[in-house]
């Protein structure tokens, strides 16, 4: 049992325990919003608006997590008020602004010295660097986003499902969705720290697909993903400590592995399922 | 009588073109109006208009709240969700922003899916129910809404028989008992069957009044055109509407 209790010996491990939980939970409670409203390119663009940021705040010599943020927020302002016009949905006004953000950020880190290295850190992770902030940080957008979905969750789902009765029931979609993308923003720039930019869509993405083939409805759904996401932290960061393997990378290979699990599992039920003379769907309603 | 929808002089345009124009009229409570005119006629949109959904000129002026089934096409059917949380949605401006379902919105909302002849359907998700057994469940919602005025868009569109009778019986029961149910269908005969007063639009407002008036010949030429030939071939209520309408009152 050595193994088990080893890694929690070192500080840092202990901070990036810390750390890849909140990641993995949130990002993964979120990823069901974005798999579900067809929010891949999202996830993805957030990860390169970010780098302005992260670079900005390198230049400033100030926190790179709060780089992050502040081009997070900058970025969701602008967006929100490109989105008052109604030709422009929220995601396009994303899409116009990600690319210019990484535009620039990749211009900045061209023109910066001594940049190499941190660049690196941002492209895929530095869990085993993260700072008393970063944790501060991904407490506050974990809470955040807690307080979020119990308070706005049953809205957003009601938007993801059927944006017209939400309309018609007086909801301000452009809001709403404002709202969703802005708590993913957040939840990107934690994920940012722990497994890095290019990394990033695969924790938003990969619990959730696995959660939607182990439920029925939307709720344990999350609950499931997030659970994933964190296990998935926890299980990546024991390959590493063990092996070397880079922890954000390890962790997106067990959120991989888990996938693939799940899917061939899910794959040899169904396949059961189809043969089987009584519908076994019926059955499984009281879940 | 008091008016529950008033509609004076609805214009609507998107960009340069334009979708109504010149729209009155005002419907009496516990009426049930059928919405009818050809592809791109605008009924969506004058449900939208009445819905407060797309800028408009003139004035629009109904009792609220408001009730709405919208087009089954334009829900997410694969969305993780199980009938009784659809109908639940109906009670979510009542409910506020934090606040979740309790136990007697919950049993509210089965006691609707009983209404609807989907009481065992409750934990079924909605991608596993049939077209028909949908938008029941989306009508369950709308009841859920409690509206003074209820909105239908194409409710009829592609549904199992079953399910078409569930649903005009149960929008029937709801004029009935008060509420001011507007309709849009390409139904021709189905709404002379059940429907008090029609709405027959082509851009503008090409005739409305009661069913009887309202369904013959020369009207529906004028709101369809050539169309309307084809469909006096294959629906003979065209020739009697008022055996058929009368058929609608006795049915419930």
């Amino acid at each position: 049992m050595e193994w088990l209790i080893d890694p929690w010996t070192s500080g840092i491990m202990r901070r990036a325990f810390a750390e890849a939980i909140l990641m993995g939970t949130v990002a993964g409670g979120l990823g069901c919003f974005v798999l579900l409203r067809g929010l891949a390119f999202l996830g993805e663009s957030v990860a390169h608006t970010l780098i302005f940021g992260v670079v900005v705040a390198f230049l400033l010599g100030g926190p790179v997590a709060l780089g992050a943020v502040g081009a997070a927020a900058l970025t969701v302002a602008l967006s929100s008020v490109l989105a008052a016009d109604r030709r422009f949905s929220v995601d396009v006004s994303m899409g116009v602004l990600l690319p210019t953000f990484f535009g620039l950020g990749v211009t900045l880190i061209a023109l910066t010295e001594g940049y190499q290295t941190r660049l690196e850190d941002t492209l895929f992770g530095a869990i085993l660097e993260v700072t008393d902030l970063d944790l501060a940080l991904a407490g506050a957008v974990t809470l955040l986003v807690a307080v979020t979905l119990a308070c706005a969750g049953k809205e957003l789902v009601l938007a993801t499902f059927d944006r017209p009765m939400a309309r018609a029931m007086g909801y301000r979609l452009g809001l709403l969705d404002l709202l969703l993308f802005a708590v993913v923003t957040l939840a990107a720039v934690v994920a940012l720290r722990a497994v890095g930019n290019v990394l990033l869509t695969a924790m938003l993405l990969g619990p959730a697909l696995s959660a939607r083939l182990l439920t029925r409805t939307f709720w344990p759904m999350v609950a499931t993903a997030a659970g994933l996401g964190a296990f998935a932290g926890i299980a990546g960061l024991y390959w590493s400590w063990s092996t070397n393997v880079g922890g954000g990378a390890a962790i997106v290979l067990v959120v991989a592995a888990l996938f693939a699990c799940v899917a061939g599992g899910h794959a040899v039920t169904s396949g059961v399922r189809r043969r089987s003379p009584a519908p076994v769907a019926e059955a499984g309603l009281g879940h | 009588m008091s008016a529950a929808v008033v509609v004076d002089g609805l214009r609507v345009a998107f960009g340069a073109r334009l979708v109504l124009e010149d729209v009155s009229f005002s419907l009496p409570s516990g009426t049930f109006v059928g919405i009818l005119g050809p592809n791109g006629a605008g009924k969506t949109t004058l449900l939208r208009a009445l819905l407060g959904d797309v800028a408009i000129e003139g004035r629009v002026d109904l009792e609220r709240p408001i009730a709405y089934v919208p087009q089954l096409t334009e829900v997410q059917a694969a969305f993780p969700i199980d009938a009784l949380g659809v109908v639940l949605m109906g009670c979510y401006p009542r409910l506020g922003w934090w606040r979740r379902p309790s136990r007697r919105e919950r049993d509210h909302a089965r006691a609707l899916l009983e209404r609807v002849g989907l009481a065992d359907r409750a934990r079924s998700t909605f991608d596993e129910l049939s077209g028909g057994q949908r938008q029941r469940v989306l009508l369950a919602r709308a009841l859920a809404q409690e509206g003074s005025v209820v909105l239908l868009d194409e409710p009829l569109s592609g549904i199992d028989v079953r399910s078409r009778e569930v649903m005009l019986e149960v929008i029937g029961e709801q004029a009935r008992e008060g509420a001011t149910v507007l309709m849009t269908t390409h139904d021709l005969a189905e709404a002379a069957r059940v429907c008090d007063r029609m709405l027959v639009l082509n851009r503008v407002l090409v005739a409305q009044g009661a069913t009887e008036e309202i369904f013959t010949e020369d009207v529906l030429r004028r709101a369809y055109g050539a169309g309307a030939l084809v469909l006096e071939g294959r629906t003979a209520v065209l020739d009697d509407p008022h055996h058929h309408h009368g058929h609608g009152h006795g049915h419930g």
